[in-house]
């Protein structure tokens, strides 16, 4: 889906080639090999703050394209050279931090116009570690870690029972749209512009939301893009996140599913039993649902 | 005789007058006024004698309630409330003075009588106030501010204002809208943070004010005042000292408190300096107020500490807050005799906290004493600033809490035959396997 919006943004007019992409490759390094080779990106950045896997991630680095950040992530923002455009992806794989907030608020002041920001976050009930082992938290305790993260950034008119379990995904967007508003604050005639609002789960519950930011310049060439045809892209905070849902499925399964997409409404699948729903679900995502082949980046 | 003019000009004065005020603060200004006409109407009582604002019961009900209703959306600031109304009168001859003007009546939070218009100038360039008091016309004074800069003849210190006629606006009511704000501004209101920020800041300004008395809203969302609880119980009481200085009513109140609901025990530590039931220091853990001086420098075992320092003297004037009244005016002589006062009744509540948390290879901690810190409710400040002068006082009780706690449990019998194979004991009694997995535990999962 990101790949696909991309390629929007390129035939709009935006040199995504010419971007700079920095995110957490981790030791697989999927996002760093997607965006340089579907969308010929050269300049990678891959960060890395955990010593324990420096060695690894050396020597698992795809290309000499990429340079391998041994810091965190605050200490790269504040290098990135801010006479390019960016996309940057903070793809943090654990509860909303104070640190995280930070982060987005410093790149949304400094990167240049055209730059892309996400921001990946988990959205289930943050650990209250003091509680111990015999307590069971709750909203009250969900409320109490979100204001100490969170503090200013959340609306004055929210009580505990606004941090139900199910809530929290509400909750984290409006942090994060407030850092975002807040960073933009203080640069005139620019405006972040939404683009990514994403619920999906594979072993927890994530939250990506992403955006633009923009000047008029930017604004023109967003419309010209013809991102609204997407049905997965958020041009408003207000509308409800695109949740993925990806169904569990074979690799022999999909081969098949494959062949008969897309679908129209009232086909079955004959040779093996798959739900309306599930199939419901592939139609929606098998566009975007990379092939095994193109997963064989090595 | 020739004369050289020493007329101020405009933009110096407004240059100067905006510069020490936050926005936040400014807002608190208007807030101010809005109290002291809310006073003047309905409590007169605590205009002539700010200190009756501490003897109100806490549970008192209070059946006259102001109301305070602020708005910022795109390039617009409003603030609204029905707490009394301006005069015609008071409208065209003292309130756009710069200055307080003698024939001013009290007020218990307007002290030099700039507030009102330092706020104005310094959110936005278009201005309307509009007001209307029951005994007399309504009105409004439109300011448009680049002009009445531009012109700088020392004859055009005054603003425009037309009467209105009755219904324009309620009686007791005033409205002030501020459009084309100032860039500055304008980033701020539009931020993702400031509406959150002016709640926490409204909310600690006037939290000590009788409950229920004025109800602020923010962009219709009403602010929660910050709440003060200082523990109290037969073990343990927050010292109390009651001064007068220079006419100047001081209560001091110092004991220990308990984290808020939803917050940290130290975001409410510290001292509290409070003028006219208007807090102009809040929390504060700085030298301001001794911490790294005559006391120590403010630690997480102090985290309990809670002082609290009413002034309260119907010559707003006297008190020693900044001009600001956001802080304190620390060569202020009220200050510095109050000052002596508060470290002195700080010290015993400082070292019993210091006993309560000991660094290691000091005296051991006291569990006895942390449980009478912990069994001792929260009351409010008006429940003791009634009581006499006395020190703070913990009991000096000697018995130990109880080291044992009795386990009992149901356990299925097979489970338990199970275990008694396991451990080669067929003999042994339920009792004495349960003991013994529990001890078996403790050796092997648990660090010393």
């Amino acid at each position: 889906m990101l790949l696909e919006t991309f390629r929007r943004l390129t035939q709009g007019g935006f040199a995504i080639d010419n971007y700079q992409y920095t995110g957490f490759g981790a030791l697989q390094f999927v996002d760093i090999k997607l965006f340089s080779r579907f969308l010929g990106i050269r300049r990678l950045w891959s960060v890395e703050h955990a010593e324990s896997l420096w060695s690894r991630v050396d020597y698992n680095k795809p290309s000499s394209l990429v340079e391998i950040r041994k810091e965190t992530a605050n200490a790269t923002i504040t290098a990135l050279d801010w006479d390019l455009q960016h996309i940057l992806w903070l793809d943090y794989d654990d509860t909303l931090s104070a640190d995280m907030l930070q982060d987005l608020g410093d790149a949304g002041r400094s990167l240049s116009p055209g730059s892309v920001i996400l921001i990946t976050v988990e959205v289930e009930t943050p650990e209250i570690r003091e509680l111990g082992l015999d307590k069971v938290p709750g909203p009250s305790h969900w409320e109490a870690y979100y204001r100490e993260q969170a503090k200013y950034y959340l609306p004055p008119s929210l009580s505990t029972s606004d941090f139900g379990a199910t809530d929290l995904p509400a909750r984290n967007i409006e942090i994060l749209v407030n850092v975002l508003r807040e960073s933009m604050s203080r640069r005139p005639s620019v405006s972040f512009q939404p683009l990514f609002n994403f619920l999906y789960k594979d072993s927890h519950l994530m939250l990506t939301m992403g955006g633009m930011i923009c000047r008029d310049l930017e604004l023109a060439k967003l419309a010209s893009s013809n991102l609204e045809s997407l049905s997965f892209i958020r041009r408003s905070w207000i509308e409800k996140p695109y949740i993925i849902r990806v169904p569990v499925i074979t690799r022999k399964e999909r081969l098949y599913l494959d062949r008969v997409m897309p679908c129209d409404d009232g086909y079955r699948v004959r040779v093996f039993k798959l739900g309306k729903e599930e199939l419901e679900q592939y139609r929606e995502i098998y566009p975007y649902f990379p092939s095994f082949s193109e997963l064989m980046l090595d | 005789m020739p004369k050289a003019n020493a007329y101020p000009t405009k933009t110096l004065f407004i240059g100067m007058l905006t510069r020490d005020v936050s926005l936040e603060g400014a807002i608190l200004d208007l807030i101010d006024n809005s109290i002291d006409s809310f006073l003047r109407v309905k409590r007169p009582d605590f205009i002539e004698n700010p200190a009756t604002l501490l003897q109100l019961d806490e549970g008192q009900t209070i059946t006259d309630i102001g109301t305070v209703e602020i708005r910022f959306a795109n390039d617009k600031f409003e603030i609204f409330d029905d707490c009394g109304g301006i005069t015609y009168e008071d409208a065209r001859d003292n309130i756009m003075r710069f200055g307080k003007v003698a024939s001013d009546g009290k007020a218990a939070l307007s002290v030099y009588g700039i507030g009102l218009k330092r706020a104005l100038f310094k959110i936005g360039k278009t201005i309307q106030i509009i007001s209307s008091h029951p005994s007399s016309r309504g009105f409004r004074i439109s300011i448009d501010v680049n002009a009445w800069v531009r012109d700088d003849d020392p004859d055009t210190w005054y603003f425009d204002m037309k009467p209105l006629p009755k219904g324009a606006i309620a009686d007791g009511c005033t409205k002030i809208v501020v459009t084309d704000l100032y860039p500055e501004i304008l980033s701020q209101v539009m931020s993702g943070t400031f509406e959150s920020r002016l709640h926490e800041s409204i909310g600690e300004a006037y939290g000590l004010l009788p409950r229920g008395m004025i109800n602020i809203r923010v962009n219709g969302v009403s602010v929660m005042m910050s709440e003060i609880v200082i523990r109290d119980s037969n073990d343990i009481k927050p010292a109390i000292r009651h001064l007068s200085i220079d006419g100047i009513t001081c209560t001091v109140i110092v004991g220990a408190t308990m984290r808020s609901a939803g917050g940290q025990a130290g975001e409410v530590a510290g001292w509290y300096i409070v003028c006219n039931g208007r807090v102009v220091l809040a929390a504060d853990k700085t030298r301001v107020t001794g911490w790294g001086r005559e006391l120590p420098s403010f630690h997480p075992k102090h985290r309990p500490f809670i002082g609290v320092v009413y002034f309260f003297s119907e010559n707003a004037a006297a008190l020693p807050w900044t001009t600001n009244k956001q802080g304190v005016h620390t060569e202020s002589r009220v200050y510095q005799d109050a000052y002596q006062e508060m470290m002195q009744a700080a010290r015993p509540v400082i070292r019993f906290l210091d006993r309560l948390y000991a660094a290691s290879g000091e005296e051991p901690e006291s569990p006895v004493q942390r449980d009478i810190l912990r069994s001792a409710s929260g009351v409010g400040l008006r429940s003791v600033a009634s009581r006499q002068n006395a020190s703070f006082y913990v009991s000096p009780k000697k018995k130990e809490p109880p080291t044992t706690v009795r386990v009992q449990f149901d356990v299925k019998i097979e489970d338990i035959e199970r275990a008694k194979v396991a451990l080669k004991k067929p003999n042994w009694s339920g009792r004495k396997v349960a003991a013994y997995a529990f001890e078996y535990f403790l050796r092997n999962e648990c660090s010393e």
